[in-house]
């Protein structure tokens, strides 16, 4: 009013631009006579009651809660001295219209918020972040469920968690891509897992099916199927006997086919044939140039298994007619003692610390030949006769 | 246990009740401050090891609970003042007694009590008396 009563004075005509002396008795208006003579009721119940003395508390039932009782029960307390409150005592102030009635909306308004909701208590428990502070009303249970799942929502990060997603506006795409790679990384590992238990899975199968079949073998060896063990446990060595140089003798004969009569042989062409072949294992690097080492593992490998040369599926029997043929042309007959692949015949595989055949056992083999050379000749002249 | 009795008791106290509880607030606090005074004193001649670190520990909750009640200020903690002024137990019972216990005079315009009866006057003005 002071402002107005100075505009007034220098502004003689009420051309003032200003909307102060508007707004002011706007203002004005919207306080009635009534309103302002309870706002000062108010204040001066509010000055009356902070200057008034604490009241008693056998006056309407209300204790001290400061017992220093720690080891009773607080709720057993409650049952006995804590039914009235402070409640009643507002109560009985607005029935007798005591002084202090007028404070009754300012007790009403403060005293309906919970104390968790309040900004000091928050910071002591997360009640203010699960519910508000108006709410008054939420029971315990449900307090306790909400705040186990917003607890959970928190530990697997943010989902279910409406109030920091909706206030986190920040969020960029890198974070977006950031959270997908995590997730994929989760998926993966699951997905190893998964993976494993399948694998685990299987084998434990198997083992069972290996168990299930173990037990039908050992029906199977009872009736007289070789088994496992008992056959190696009644083996011993003295089965194997110690011939000295004729042991020598059996391995010769047996690495090679076993000698066909003349009479069986066409022209002496199987016979040839394997002289071929043990022509071949003899020409070892070592035996040609025993200086130069192998141009080949290759080749060596072709000289140690020298066997396997008699069933090489690469040397068919048309190859070996093919020889024959080749040899027959050429005059290298079988008769030819001088020939190569007859000096060969008792050719053994270079293969180290493998002994070779003694001069003995070439001389019976070149009277075998010489014993076949005879046979033929006879045979032709009786042919010649007949 | 001992130590940390009161704080179970006072917070199943707190949950407990089905009438209203917030202007016990600033009550709690301050036996809780006394429950850890007394604690300390009766440890700070301790030479036991586990003595001497429950002492520690003591005295780091001091410190945490004294860094939330100074935040109950007329500025930031009206709500609690109000409610324990509201009280008609207590009143400024308490303000008065803390702050004799730091040797400051009640009707002194720096005590607490002086600042929150006057920030409540205030409080109740602005919010009671201007919009009726």
């Amino acid at each position: 009013m002071a402002s107005a009563s100075c505009q007034l004075s220098f502004d003689l005509y009420h051309l003032s631009s200003d909307d102060e002396e508007y707004l002011t008795a706007t203002n004005v208006a919207e306080t009635t006579p009534g309103g302002s003579d309870h706002a000062a009721h108010s204040l001066t119940a509010a000055s009356l009651y902070l200057n008034s003395p604490p009241e008693a508390p056998k006056n309407w039932g209300q204790i001290n809660p400061n017992l220093n009782v720690y080891h009773s029960d607080p709720v057993e307390i409650s049952s006995k001295f804590w039914i009235p409150d402070i409640t009643d005592w507002r109560q009985q102030q607005l029935e007798t219209h005591s002084k202090y009635a007028d404070l009754l909306n300012v007790a009403c308004d403060i005293f309906s918020i919970i104390p968790h909701g309040v900004g000091v208590e928050s910071r002591l428990s997360i009640g203010r972040d699960v519910i508000g502070w108006r709410q008054s009303k939420t029971t315990g249970v449900t307090l306790h469920e909400k705040v186990v799942v917003r607890q959970f929502a928190r530990a697997i990060e943010g989902i279910l968690a409406g109030e920091e997603t909706e206030s986190d506006t920040t969020n960029t795409e890198k974070d977006s891509e950031m959270k997908n790679e995590a997730e994929e990384r989760k998926l993966h590992t699951m997905a190893k897992v998964h993976d494993f238990l399948e694998m685990w899975q299987v084998s434990q199968n198997l083992c069972a099916t290996q168990k299930e079949s173990r037990a039908q073998n050992k029906q199977m060896t009872a009736v007289g199927y070789i088994a496992d063990t008992e056959e190696i446990v009644n083996a011993s060595w003295s089965l194997f006997q110690h011939d000295g140089a004729a042991a020598f003798k059996l391995s010769e004969r047996s690495s090679l086919p076993p000698a066909l009569s003349a009479k069986d042989l066409i022209g002496g062409r199987t016979q040839i044939l394997n002289v071929r072949q043990i022509h071949r294992i003899n020409c070892h690097p070592v035996d040609s140039d025993e200086d130069s080492a192998p141009e080949s593992i290759s080749d060596t490998e072709d000289w140690l298994n020298w066997n396997g040369d008699l069933d090489s599926p690469n040397h068919t029997e048309d190859d070996c007619m093919a020889d024959v043929e080749s040899d027959t042309e050429q005059g290298n007959h079988i008769e030819d003692l001088e020939c190569p692949e007859q000096r060969d015949l008792c050719a053994a595989p270079n293969v180290p610390r493998l002994i070779r055949p003694t001069p003995k056992s070439k001389r019976q083999a070149e009277k075998l030949f010489v014993t076949v050379d005879a046979i033929d000749t006879r045979r032709n002249k009786g042919g010649k006769k007949k | 246990m001992e130590v940390l009795r009161p704080f179970l008791y006072w917070t199943m106290w707190m949950s407990k009740r089905h009438t209203v509880t917030l202007h016990h607030v600033i009550t709690v606090f301050n036996d809780m401050f006394d429950h850890m005074d007394g604690v300390m004193s009766a440890l700070a001649k301790q030479k036991t090891q586990w003595k001497e670190d429950l002492f520690f520990a003591v005295k780091l909750a001091w410190q945490k609970l004294s860094k939330y009640y100074a935040e109950v200020t007329p500025t930031t903690g009206m709500l609690l003042i109000s409610a324990h002024i509201l009280n008609p137990l207590r009143k400024l019972r308490s303000f008065r007694k803390q702050a004799k216990g730091m040797d400051i005079n009640p009707e002194d315009e720096i005590s607490y009590t002086t600042q929150s009866k006057e920030a409540w006057l205030k409080y109740v003005e602005n919010e009671y008396c201007t919009k009726h």
